[in-house]
C-alpha cells in the first residue's frame, strides 16, 4: 500500500514521515522546508508500505514547482491512501485542501497536528463531530512528541476498505462558498475563545519597522561572532589531538620501517589534510545549532517579511532572501531553495546570487587566515566576509535586475508560524545530519582529494621529485600564478589550493598544510608557521584578505556546480554561472589588494 | 463610518473586510487557497512604509508583499 502525506506547508508531514520511517529528514519551522518528494517504508504485521512525503501546498491549483510535485503525484492516482496532515490551530485554511483532497476520490485520514497550541489558547475541538461533518476519520496527533501516531497509521491502513461519506459537492463551486461551509464546521466543532499569543508580543518587537531590521542583523552578527570566538575555545583540544595524532603516526611508522614517501603520503598527506580540517568542527556545530535555533523558532519566516523592502529594490520579493540565508549553511540545500519561488526568472537570479552568501565550508578558511594574519582582529575580518558575501549578492542581483524578459515581479505572500521552542530532537537532529556530513566530507572529498594532492606534488615528468617545484601540480600552479598576481595571491601553491578547493572548500586548507609542510595548521604553532612561510613570499595581511574574498566569492564547489546544473537543467547556465563566480571573486580580491597596497 | 479603498491603504491595527481581488490569476489562487476571498476579514497586524504588511486571516499570520496588498479591495471598519 502506498500512502502519502499531504498537507500545507510546515503542518508537520515530514516530522510524521521520520516517526514511522525512521529517516532523519530535514524538518524546521517555516514554510517551504521540503521541496522534494521523499519515499520510506513502514513495516506492519510484516506487511511493507510505502510512504511518501510530499512538499506543502495550500491547494490543488499549483503556485510554486514545488507544489506541482505534490499536485502530480496525488492526482496521478499512485497513493492508495492521502494522510492529509493539518495545523489544528488553523484549521480554516487546512480545511480547504482536505475538501480538495476528498473529491479527488482517494481515502482520506485527516491527522490534526499541533493540537497542543489550541489548547494553549484555550480552545476545544470536537473530533467526532468534525469527522461527521467531512465524512472522513479524523485522528488528533502530536507528530512532534510522536503522540497519537499508531492510532493514525492504523487507520491509514484500512481506510480504502472503509467506507466515506461524501460531503457536499463543491467541485464547482466559488472558494467564498467553500469558505462559509468551512467556517460553519468550524464553528461547529470549535469552542472557546482565542486568546492573545506569546507570538504577537514577540513580534510586536521582532517585526518593528526599525527595530526589528536592527535585531535581525544584531542576531546574524552574533550568531557569526559565538561561532568564531567559542568555536576558538573548544578547538585547542582537537588541535593538541592532532598534534600528539601525528607524532605518534611518525614514530610509529619510524619504528615500523617504513619507506620515508609511504610515511610522507601518511602523515603529511592524509593527517595533516584531513585532521586540519578536523578540527573546526566545533565552529561548526556552532553555526549549525545557531541556525537550527533560528529555523526552529519560528523565526526564519519573519526575516522574509523584514528584508522585502531591501530585496523588493532589487526586483526579488523577501521570500528570495530564504535561500540566501540558507546558503550561509550550506550552498546545496539553498539553490534547491529556489524552487519556493514562483517565476521562473526569480529562481534563476536566486540560484545566481545564492552562491555569493558565505557557506559554512568556507568558514575554516576565514578562521585560519584570519587568525594567523590578524591577531585580536580576526574575528572582525571573519565577519567582515558575511558582510562582502552579502553585497556582493545584493550587487549580482540588482545588475540581473533589467537583464532578460521582464516579468511582473511576484509579491511577498508567506506564512509566518507561531512562535516555539526548538525542539531538542529537531535541533540534535538537525546538527547531527551537519556534523555527518561534514565528517562525510573529510573521509571522502578531503582524504581523496590530499592523497591525490599528495601524489601530483610528488610526481613530475621525470617520475618521483624530490622537490615539488618539478611537480606536475606545480607546473598546473605555475601556469595559474600569472593570472593571480593582480589580485595578490602570485603564488604557485595559492593556485594550486583554489583548483583543490573546488572539490570543497576546505580543502583549500588542507591543501595549504599539505603544499606549504604544515602540520595541524590550525594549532596557534600552525598558524605562526603560516605566516611565516607566506611572509618570505612577501605575503602579508592583504594578501591574506584578498585570498579570503577570493575564496568566499570563486566556485563554492563541486556539489554546488552539480545542483546548480540539475535545478537550471542548463549546463551553459552552470558554465555562466561559475565564470561569473570566478570573475566576481577575481575583480574584488585585485580590487582588495589593489586598494590595499595604497594605504598599508 | 465604512470606507472603501485597497487593503495597501489601510494602516496597522486597521480590520478590513474583502470585497474584491484583482490580481494575475496565479496570486489569485495562492490568496484563495490561504482563505483570502471576498467576504473574509483581514486584521492588519504590522505594516512597513513600503506597504508590505502581516495579515491575520482565519487564524492564521502572513507577510504580505505592496503588490498583493494593492489587488485586494475592499471595505475599512472604523
Amino acid at each position: 500500500m502506498t500512502i502519502a502525506f499531504a498537507g500545507n506547508p510546515n503542518c508537520g508531514k515530514t516530522t510524521l514521515f521520520n516517526a514511522y520511517t525512521g529517516a532523519s529528514l530535514k524538518v524546521a519551522n517555516w514554510p517551504g522546508v521540503t521541496v522534494e518528494k521523499k519515499e520510506g517504508t513502514y513495516t506492519c504485521n510484516g506487511q511493507q508500505h510505502t510512504l511518501v512525503d510530499l512538499p506543502g501546498m495550500y491547494s490543488l491549483s499549483t503556485y510554486t514547482i514545488e507544489e506541482r510535485v505534490s499536485r502530480q503525484f496525488l492526482l496521478s492516482g499512485a497513493a492508495d491512501v492521502v494522510i492529509n496532515v493539518a495545523d489544528a490551530s488553523c484549521l480554516s485554511r487546512s480545511l480547504y485542501l482536505t475538501l480538495q483532497l476528498i473529491e479527488a476520490e482517494r481515502p482520506v485520514v485527516l491527522a490534526l497536528n499541533m493540537m497542543d497550541i489550541l489548547k494553549k489558547r484555550g480552545q476545544r475541538l470536537d473530533l467526532e463531530h468534525l469527522s461527521q461533518l467531512l465524512g472522513i476519520p479524523v485522528i488528533p496527533v502530536c507528530a512532534r512528541r510522536r503522540e497519537g501516531i499508531s492510532a493514525l497509521i492504523k487507520k491509514a491502513l484500512c481506510a480504502d476498505t472503509v467506507q466515506q461519506n461524501p460531503v457536499p459537492p463543491f467541485s464547482h463551486i466559488p472558494a467564498e462558498e467553500r469558505f462559509a461551509w468551512i467556517e460553519f464546521v468550524v464553528d461547529a466543532c470549535l469552542t472557546g475563545r482565542r486568546r492573545a499569543a506569546r507570538t504577537d508580543r514577540a513580534d510586536a518587537l521582532l517585526l518593528h519597522p526599525l527595530w526589528g531590521t536592527c535585531i535581525f542583523f544584531i542576531i546574524m552578527a552574533a550568531v557569526f561572532l559565538v561561532t568564531f570566538s567559542l568555536g576558538d575555545l573548544a578547538k585547542a583540544p582537537l588541535e593538541f589531538g592532532l598534534d600528539r595524532l601525528c607524532s605518534a603516526a611518525r614514530q610509529g611508522l619510524d619504528a615500523l620501517c617504513t619507506t620515508p614517501w609511504l610515511i610522507s603520503l601518511i602523515v603529511d598527506g592524509i593527517l595533516s589534510g584531513v585532521g586540519s580540517i578536523l578540527t573546526f568542527l566545533p565552529n561548526i556545530i556552532l553555526l549549525f545549532f545557531a541556525l537550527s535555533l533560528l529555523e526552529d523558532s519560528g523565526y526564519m519566516a519573519r526575516v522574509a517579511y523584514i528584508m522585502d523592502g531591501i530585496m523588493g529594490s532589487l526586483g526579488l520579493s523577501g521570500r528570495a532572501f530564504l535561500p540566501m540565508l540558507l546558503g550561509m549553511g550550506c550552498t546545496v540545500p539553498a539553490v534547491m531553495a529556489s524552487r519556493t519561488l514562483e517565476t521562473r526568472r526569480d529562481r534563476l537570479r536566486v540560484i545566481l546570487i545564492t552562491p555569493f552568501m558565505s557557506c559554512s565550508a568556507r568558514l575554516p578558511v576565514y578562521i585560519l587566515l584570519a587568525g594567523a594574519f590578524f591577531g585580536k582582529y580576526a574575528s572582525l575580518a571573519a565577519l567582515s566576509m558575511y558582510g562582502i558575501g552579502l553585497l556582493t549578492a545584493a550587487a549580482m542581483a540588482w545588475f540581473t535586475k533589467n537583464v532578460g524578459k521582464k516579468e511582473k515581479q511576484a509579491p511577498l505572500v508567506l506564512e509566518l508560524p507561531d512562535y516555539k521552542a526548538p525542539s531538542p530532537r529537531t535541533v540534535i537532529l538537525y546538527v547531527w545530519e551537519k556534523i555527518r556530513d561534514y565528517l562525510t566530507r573529510a573521509g571522502t572529498t578531503i582524504f581523496l582529494a590530499s592523497i591525490l594532492l599528495w601524489i601530483l606534488l610528488h610526481v613530475g615528468p621525470s617520475g618521483f621529485v624530490s622537490s615539488m617545484e618539478n611537480s606536475f601540480a606545480a607546473w598546473v600552479g605555475q601556469k595559474i600564478e600569472p593570472l593571480l598576481v593582480p589580485c595578490g595571491l602570485g603564488m604557485w601553491q595559492i593556485a594550486v589550493a583554489l583548483i583543490a578547493g573546488i572539490a570543497a572548500k576546505e580543502v583549500v586548507i588542507s591543501s595549504l598544510a599539505v603544499l606549504l609542510g604544515i602540520s595541524n595548521i590550525s594549532s596557534a604553532a600552525g598558524m605562526d608557521a603560516l605566516r611565516s612561510v607566506l611572509a618570505a613570499y612577501g605575503f602579508g595581511p592583504i594578501n591574506a584578505y584578498a585570498l579570503m574574498v577570493f575564496v568566499l566569492l570563486y566556485i563554492p564547489c563541486a556539489a554546488a556546480l552539480a545542483t546548480i546544473c540539475s535545478e537550471t537543467k542548463s549546463r551553459l547556465w552552470t558554465a555562466g554561472a561559475a565564470a561569473l563566480q570566478i570573475g566576481a571573486a577575481w575583480i574584488l580580491s585585485a580590487l582588495v589588494y589593489q586598494i590595499g597596497s595604497l594605504f598599508l | 463610518m465604512i470606507q472603501a479603498k485597497r487593503l495597501l491603504d489601510c494602516q496597522t491595527g486597521d480590520r478590513f473586510t474583502v470585497s474584491q481581488i484583482r490580481l494575475e490569476e496565479s496570486l489569485c489562487h495562492r490568496l484563495q487557497a490561504l482563505g483570502i476571498v471576498p467576504g473574509c476579514q483581514i486584521h492588519v497586524l504590522y505594516k512597513k512604509r513600503i506597504g508590505t504588511m502581516v495579515i491575520r486571516c482565519r487564524g492564521a499570520r502572513y507577510a504580505l508583499g505592496a503588490g498583493a496588498a494593492k489587488g485586494i479591495a475592499g471595505v475599512r471598519a472604523i
